[in-house]
């Protein structure tokens, strides 16, 4: 059912020459995905177009493997699945890669772009220009305040790993309702010394769906309407996703 | 809704000079969704009304429908039979609002392709006088429980639908704004309950 072949269909001709053709990568749990996770595409997209630097090509959603074992995990393909739906049903440039979550073991963040870089930029190399040219496409993590935020966890980010992901590729934060991430940039050494390559998106109409509070309306028998597209509720309701389980008699 | 706004509209309302908008199709009350029958006759049917500018409706006003829907399931004392958006007429004057028969029909089209207990009325908008939400209420009354005769239980008595507005805080809060609702009309709305 799930194609492994990468599925960048995107390969036409760069609109603009004099910009860097990027592609963004949303990691995360996708648990389930919803409206807010498809809303932080856009938002990008609008904050790329208002700029002359960067041209957004396309999106990606790398849903992280089971083996990361965060409570409230559906089973991957049930979430690679509902994050098909969504991008299939709702968007004409985002796609949904399921390499990281068919690995056995947990892929750090960092292995997960240079997995994207891999295939964008090695086997599949680059984008043509206009002028045919093959140029290199640049990657960057999209990200919302909380998994930054979580990069001053002591222990859960490896120096190394962050210096790789915001240093060598980048970052794109969606300031996250009552998250000051500004104020984290600055007291944090490795975001700060790369402060070039984060670009935060201020959000100008507050959307706060969190996946931890759907799961919980799913479990209270409570509607989810409006806060995920009808077919990714649908799969959730024929799966029998997020129910409370059973008490053992 | 910031209250100069609101007595502005309610002052200019008196005076604008609004042609009816063209609509598409003649009016008809509309009565798909409701239900012929209740399916627990010891609760009291409701049917909740949301008016409002709609200039677009958002997702976050399908929201406020589902919310009502999962507070209602979880008292015993009604059940919710549909839901009706009532967009207000071009002759509110207020800023920012599309002419009426786009903001009915994107109503429509957020409820039908997302919806099965929703529906828009568009009695209201066709009005070229801004009409009162307590006279909007009275006519959905009077189409609900006097022409449509209300709903039937499962014995085949008939019962009268109780009808609540639906709103959101903004709304209620410009209850207290002096000069925008009359006393009258507020008291009649102190029996109607506000979730």
């Amino acid at each position: 059912m799930l194609s492994i072949l990468f599925c960048f269909q995107k390969r036409e001709k760069k609109g603009d020459d004099s910009k860097t053709p990027l592609v963004l990568v949303a990691c995360g749990s996708f648990s389930p995905i919803t409206y807010l996770h498809l809303r932080m595409f856009e938002m990008a997209q609008d904050h790329f177009k208002e700029r002359n630097e960067y041209e957004l090509l396309a999106g990606y959603y790398s849903p992280v493997s089971d083996a990361y074992m965060k409570e409230g995990l559906a089973q991957a393909k049930h979430r690679v699945t509902m994050c098909t739906l969504a991008v299939n049903t709702t968007s004409d440039w985002l796609m949904v890669d399921s390499w990281e979550p068919r690995q056995g073991s947990y892929q750090r963040t960092a292995v997960v772009l240079d997995h994207f870089d891999h295939e964008l930029n090695i086997a599949g190399g680059g984008i043509r220009t206009k002028s045919g040219e093959q140029r290199k496409i640049k990657i960057m993590l999209l990200a919302g305040g909380d998994l930054i935020a979580s990069f001053g966890h002591p222990g859960v980010w490896a120096p190394k790993d962050l210096h790789h992901i915001v240093g060598h590729y980048g970052c794109v934060i969606i300031e996250r309702t009552g998250t000051d991430v500004y104020g984290f940039l600055l007291s944090h050494d490795i975001l700060y010394q790369h402060r070039m390559n984060v670009t935060v998106i201020k959000q100008l109409i507050h959307n706060d769906i969190s996946s931890t509070k759907v799961r919980l309306f799913i479990k209270r028998d409570m509607s989810i309407k409006y806060l995920s597209p009808n077919p990714v509720i649908d799969y959730i309701h024929e799966n029998k996703l997020y129910k409370a389980k059973p008490d053992p008699l | 809704m910031s209250s100069p706004h609101l007595i502005k509209s309610v002052l200019r309302s008196n005076n604008v000079n609004v042609t009816k908008s063209n609509f598409d199709e003649d009016y008809v009350f509309p009565r798909e969704q409701l239900p012929k029958v209740m399916e627990d006759d010891s609760k009291t049917p409701l049917v909740l009304i949301a008016c409002g500018s709609y200039s677009p409706i958002t997702y976050l006003h399908l929201r406020m429908f589902e919310m009502a829907q999962d507070h209602f399931r979880e008292k015993k004392e009604f059940e919710l039979i549909a839901g009706y958006y009532s967009p207000v007429s071009d002759g509110y004057g207020k800023e920012g609002l599309a002419e009426a028969k786009h903001r009915v029909k994107i109503c429509q089209l957020a409820v039908e392709s997302t919806s099965n207990w929703l529906m828009v009325d568009s009695w209201e908008s066709r009005q070229e006088q801004y009409q009162r939400t307590a006279v909007v209420l009275d006519h959905f009354d009077h189409e609900l429980n006097d022409i449509g005769g209300g709903i039937k239980t499962s014995t085949g008595e008939r019962k009268k639908i109780r009808i609540m507005l639906l709103a959101g805080g903004d709304l209620i809060a410009s209850f207290g704004h002096p000069g925008v609702w009359t006393p009258k009309d507020v008291s009649f709305y102190g029996e109607k309950k506000r979730l």
